[in-house]
């Protein structure tokens, strides 16, 4: 008599399944290298106004000067926010222990830059400015210019990216014993 | 060129306000008459109170406050939500004395609101910035009112519902009248044709765009 075994063939792990455990560390690394980009632009801007003493209109960072109206699009600066957000929410299960404490807090700080570049854009397209400013304007903005208050926003999103990552390369054993990824440094 | 005095932008705002705001009103002038609603109910009418204030300030030309305290006024309308929402048990002191505050600042609210609507009484010039800035602490005080408690026949239940009910009916008011008689009419008349190089040129509704 033979018995017949049947296996269930598994099924291929999900995109967000990959993201999360082989593919962690190429996403992590493009996601980084986006951020940097961005970041790298609102440095520019920052130094354009402060170091250069460029009229405000006219600081638009290196992409400013060669498509300056991409970047007066709310399009573009919302397009931004979103993309982080789903890059922090979709990359957020591969972090274990602290370092998904600080990658959430990073997520939580992005989903309100993300509300206020959400505010901009209908702003932008129903042609109704908060308190009937000449601009579109996010609540914070009330309190800041908007160029030092986006740069702030982008490092505080940022700082706890980092303190992630860091706590990533380098978990602890329980941590470790979590990971499902191969992001973390080799022990000694 | 056929043009129609209505921006669709702003149209489609005060749509969104016109839904939101008989739906937080409603919430508080039945809360008397019906079950205690439930987690999901409560947060949903605070986000909208929270929504509306949004859309309150985009269509108005400025409050009767300066605009830090129109950002101190906006986390203090978005603080029920968190109180709502929060489940975490840390937080449960927090979470308890937001709820002793509440029927306070729902009164506070209220009183605030009411002189605005009376200052804004008979209308003029200045009444629309202070209409607006009326409805604003309004909502603050209904979004507020999620997270009372007004149960029982105790006076001081009693009364929290009647300021809510008349907060509520109030709002409704001032929110109708707020966007019907609405700034549209100054920019279409400002938008009609212009004059650029001697010709006349129809530049549509765009309040930026005014000449």
């Amino acid at each position: 008599m033979t018995a017949h075994v049947h296996h269930t063939p598994t099924p291929a792990p999900g995109l967000l399944s990959r993201l999360n455990t082989s593919g962690h560390r190429m996403a992590l690394a493009l996601f980084t290298f986006v951020v940097l980009a961005h970041w790298a632009e609102h440095l520019v801007q920052a130094f354009q106004i402060y170091a250069l003493d460029w009229p405000r209109p006219q600081a638009g960072g290196v992409l400013g000067l060669w498509i300056p109206w991409l970047v007066t699009s709310e399009w573009l600066h919302y397009g931004y926010a979103i993309v982080m957000l789903i890059g922090l929410v979709l990359l957020r299960k591969g972090f274990t222990g602290r370092a998904r404490t600080w990658w959430n807090i990073a997520m939580w700080i992005q989903v309100w830059h993300h509300f206020e570049h959400l505010l901009l854009l209908l702003q932008a397209i129903t042609k109704s400015n908060l308190l009937g400013m000449p601009v579109p304007t996010s609540i914070a903005q009330l309190l800041f210019p908007r160029v030092e208050l986006h740069l702030f926003y982008n490092a505080i999103v940022f700082v706890p990216m980092v303190v992630a990552m860091v706590y990533h390369l380098r978990p602890n054993e329980s941590e470790r014993a979590e990971m499902r990824c191969s992001c973390a440094m080799a022990t000694t | 060129m056929l043009t129609v005095p209505v921006s669709i932008g702003p149209l489609i705002l005060r749509v969104a306000l016109l839904a939101a705001v008989p739906a937080i009103a409603g919430f508080a002038v039945l809360r008397g008459f019906v079950p205690e609603p439930g987690r999901a109910a409560t947060a949903t009418i605070a986000a909208s109170a929270v929504g509306a204030i949004v859309l309150e300030l985009m269509l108005s030309a400025g409050l009767a406050l300066p605009p830090q305290v129109v950002v101190l006024l906006l986390a203090l309308a978005a603080a029920p939500l968190w109180l709502i929402l929060g489940r975490d048990e840390r937080k449960a002191r927090v979470v308890a004395f937001g709820r002793m505050a509440a029927p306070w600042i729902v009164t506070a609210a209220a009183v605030t609101a009411f002189v605005a609507f009376g200052r804004a009484w008979p209308p003029r010039e200045a009444s629309e910035s202070l209409l607006h800035t009326a409805i604003v602490f309004a909502l603050t005080g209904l979004s507020w009112f999620t997270v009372c408690r007004p149960t029982g026949p105790g006076l001081a239940s009693v009364a929290l519902r009647v300021v809510a009910t008349t907060l509520a009916l109030a709002v409704l008011a001032g929110t109708a009248y707020a966007i019907t008689v609405r700034p549209l009419e100054r920019s279409a008349a400002h938008n009609g044709p212009c004059p650029i190089h001697g010709n006349n040129v129809e530049l549509g509704t765009d309040p930026a765009r005014m000449c």
